[in-house]
């Protein structure tokens, strides 16, 4: 990335902020693909996910090379991820309220030291086996929300549209065609549900709006992975260089988007908070700024990790961790933490990186983010909850999505018998049970090849007084598999009468 | 070309929806809902012995053939039963109802119809000349795409020249059951009640509750909430059953599924028997498909409804049965 003239009719500073617009575009695309696709590469290539889950996992999780790669490529270029690939740092950049920001704010320096706590931190914690905080981790966040939030939406306005459509005759054949043709690859086929969708759409909200008070609030000052590759790139080999012809005429400082560019510092940059961009280089009418190779590391700044913000965050790793772990969730767990096939209760909080692939990946809904009911430790990690969805008999989707191994990739048929709960009944609300009517739907359902519902007919009274024959319906506990389906297909309304514990 | 503003936007948005309701508006006064779309009851079907045919062939109630491939069964019985144009009328837009219930069965558990039955009576529809032959199911457990794959009757019906439909969520529409005692009114697939054709292709399975689940019950499949069905199973089963009439019902009684049904999922409870029941009277074929298990229709408590609600005929003594062993 060598400065060229940008009169010269040839390659030039605008071929490649173009490229670079290209390329965050077709990463965005990229992202959407894989999302749609539940291929686990995004959470691969994140550096940061991957070393915390090797700390708190303490063995390799797969394919970490890819992670190693992006570092690598990370002690080149600096945080050029985050101008050029990620899908978070490419949706503020799109929703970036620049013409919004009428007077410009100049936040303080040490805000930016935020992302350097929170990294310290999740690392810290991580050494603790704790993974609670890669919530914060971009990539984590922009999957979660895609796919409790924004996807499940999507596919209800979608709907709404339809089916009102479908009221006009000339438009019905069309919509069958683009339902049946588009809606396998665009959208759910089965209606999801997230009941907690809403908060991770707000997160990613607040995240967009802090755009309204400097442009890329959230990579300047928050995250963790641009607090990561900003490391690496104070040491990078290719950095911003300013020479002495350059006039301090303020145009590259107007349109730095992390606004590392400071005239009172001789317009030069961070490379740990430069994004390569490239825009100063456009905006420099005298072509004094360029990206080149530098070997000597870059000064730290004020809000650098250097003691206070050290010690700060391992201070807030180590006490988060510890207090999370008041819970013991091994002496006291929440019965209904239903856990993704094979999953143990362990892998989830010291494995699973709260990224959400599993839960886009599971067809039927069933896997939703743990809230506060299994403990903050438990924060965001899979659990299955039958009302909902059912885990698929012949499916083993999450296991083979997850990126770190924190569900394991089981073939079909270790899932299929592998047990993740057991049904019990509620012979207090269960319709034979409770009130002699007849219904036999979690037998039915049940799909383990020797059902692990049994029928007991008894001849028992009548309304009219007469006697009539009643299935009553037991669970044979060596065969349920908890998979749930009986449970998500309970008539009676509100609770299950039928209902899984882990 | 003039900048498209934001008020631009929200001016065609607002026209656009305009449009649609004023089209609804209209649609809705021009055609009664409940006279169009929602007729208490379709078309009948060709009846048995057809006036206008100077022969005066009577065709049998049922026709039962054994001992065959696939799709010869199919061929002979709708054969028997008067051939497929008696059905099917060139440019028909006909609709192929097999039962896929669970979606992870591959089609030698019996828990799903035989692929080779499903394409063959798409064939003949085609070569009928049906304008569209469409096949859809919605299984109880998993997604329709995997029980089409996992069942093999996406790629049979696919070569067969036929459509897979994934059932969309908009077409149900809420459906009036003018001769239901139980339920009045369900949401129902438009597109299965407004077809020209409907076949119904179910599979002989045991069932916990409904005993069997023979054709009556596999129009469960055309509903949304079916669980909500097993309040008052039978009664409703034949509820359904007065409203959503298949013009021909062939039971798939190749393989049978006699326990730990409808989902299956145990070689040892297949019995292969290489048999088609077929015939337009839904409750005389389920009928006969009793004696398959040993049973009699009586057994059955949504057949002896379905008969006193005269929607068929349960007296096997009483109804034309032709039976044919092929290759013999």
């Amino acid at each position: 990335m060598a400065a060229e003239n940008k009169s010269s009719a040839g390659w030039n500073t605008r071929s490649w902020l173009n490229l670079r617009t290209a390329i965050q575009a077709l990463a965005f695309i990229g992202f959407l693909a894989l999302f749609l696709n539940a291929v686990p590469l995004l959470m691969r290539l994140d550096p940061l996910a991957v070393l915390a889950n090797f700390i708190s996992g303490r063995s390799l999780p797969p394919f970490a090379f890819i992670a190693l790669a992006m570092t690598l490529l990370a002690l080149i270029f600096g945080r050029a991820w985050c101008g050029w690939l990620c899908p978070m740092g490419t949706l503020l950049e799109w929703i970036s309220f620049n013409k919004c920001r009428t007077k410009k704010i100049t936040i303080p320096d040490g805000w930016r030291s935020v992302k350097y706590v929170i990294l310290i931190a999740i690392i810290l914690a991580a050494v603790f086996s704790n993974l609670t905080l890669m919530i914060f981790d971009p990539l984590t966040i922009m999957v979660r929300t895609f796919a409790t939030a924004i996807w499940p939406g999507l596919d209800l306005a979608v709907n709404a549209a339809e089916s009102l459509l479908n009221n006009v005759p000339v438009f019905q054949a069309p919509l069958a065609r683009f339902d049946n043709a588009l809606r396998p690859l665009l959208l759910p086929t089965t209606q999801l549900s997230y009941p907690e969708g809403w908060i991770f759409a707000v997160v990613l909200a607040a995240i967009i709006l802090m755009n309204l008070v400097a442009e890329r609030f959230w990579c300047r000052c928050l995250c963790p992975l641009g607090a990561f590759y900003g490391l690496a790139g104070k040491i990078s080999l290719i950095r911003r260089r300013v020479n002495e012809s350059c006039i301090k005429c303020k145009l590259c400082e107007d349109t730095c988007p992390t606004g590392t560019i400071r005239r009172d510092k001789d317009c030069s940059s961070d490379p740990g908070e430069c994004i390569v961009c490239l825009k100063c280089m456009d905006s420099c009418p005298c072509s004094t700024s360029d990206f080149g190779p530098m070997f000597s590391p870059a000064k730290f700044n004020s809000y650098d990790p250097v003691r206070r913000q050290l010690f700060l965050g391992l201070g807030a790793g180590a006490v988060l961790a510890l207090l999370f772990r008041l819970g013991l969730p091994s002496k006291q767990r929440n019965p209904y933490a239903i856990r993704p096939p094979g999953a143990g209760e362990q892998d989830m909080t010291a494995k699973c990186i709260r990224c959400g692939e599993c839960i886009k990946a599971c067809p039927t809904g069933a896997i939703q983010p743990s809230q506060m009911d299994s403990g903050p430790e438990q924060l965001w990690t899979p659990v299955i909850v039958p009302r909902i969805g059912f885990c698929q008999y012949s499916c083993n989707a999450c296991g083979s999505t997850c990126p770190v191994s924190a569900i394991p990739a089981l073939s079909l048929a270790e899932k299929k018998s592998t047990i993740i709960g057991r049904a019990f009944i509620d012979r207090d609300r269960c319709l034979p049970w409770a009130q002699n009517t007849p219904c036999i739907v979690c037998e039915e359902m049940c799909p383990v090849p020797r059902k692990a519902i049994l029928l007991h007919t008894v001849r028992t009274k009548r309304e009219d007084g007469g006697t009539m024959l009643l299935q009553l319906p037991t669970v044979q506990a060596g065969r349920c598999i908890g998979c749930g389906l009986c449970e998500y297909k309970c008539p009676v309304e509100g609770e299950s009468a039928i209902r899984v514990t882990a | 070309m003039a900048e498209f503003t934001r008020r631009d936007f929200l001016k065609y948005a607002l026209a656009g929806v305009g449009a649609v309701l004023a089209a609804r508006f209209i649609t809705a006064c021009s055609s009664p809902q409940t006279a169009q779309n929602n007729p208490p009851m379709p078309a009948p079907v060709t009846p048995a012995t057809e006036e206008n045919d100077t022969s005066a062939v009577k065709y049998p109630d049922l026709a039962v053939v054994r001992g065959g491939e696939p799709e010869a069964l199919a061929r002979k019985a709708v054969e028997l039963l008067g051939g497929i144009r008696r059905f099917v009328k060139k440019g028909d837009n006909v609709i192929i109802k097999p039962n896929i219930g669970p979606a992870m069965r591959t089609y030698e558990y019996a828990a799903t119809t035989n692929p080779w039955l499903v394409a063959a009576v798409a064939r003949l529809c085609l070569e009928a000349g049906a304008g569209r032959v469409r096949v859809m199911d919605q299984p109880f457990s998993g997604t329709a795409e995997s029980g089409f794959l996992n069942s093999g009757i996406r790629e049979e019906v696919e070569k067969a020249g036929g459509e897979i439909e994934l059932m969309s969520r908009f077409k149900y529409a809420s459906t009036d059951i003018p001769l239901g005692r139980d339920i009045k009114k369900w949401n129902i697939y438009e597109d299965i009640l407004k077809a020209d054709v409907l076949i119904n292709i179910p599979i002989a399975k045991q069932h916990g509750s409904a005993l069997l689940t023979l054709g009556m019950k596999n129009l469960m499949g055309a509903v949304q909430a079916a669980q909500l069905f097993h309040l008052n199973l039978h009664q409703r089963i034949a509820d359904l059953a007065s409203r959503v009439r298949p013009t021909l019902t062939i039971l798939d009684a190749i393989r049978i599924l006699t326990a730990n049904g409808p989902t299956g999922g145990d070689l040892r409870d297949v019995k292969k028997l290489d048999t088609v029941i077929a015939g337009c009277d839904i409750v005389a074929v389920d009928s006969y498909a009793t004696s398959l298990f040993g049973l009699r229709p009586d057994d059955i408590p949504h057949i002896k409804i379905a008969a006193e609600m005269g929607l068929g005929s349960n007296d096997l003594y009483k109804l034309n049965i032709r039976e044919v062993t092929l290759g013999s």
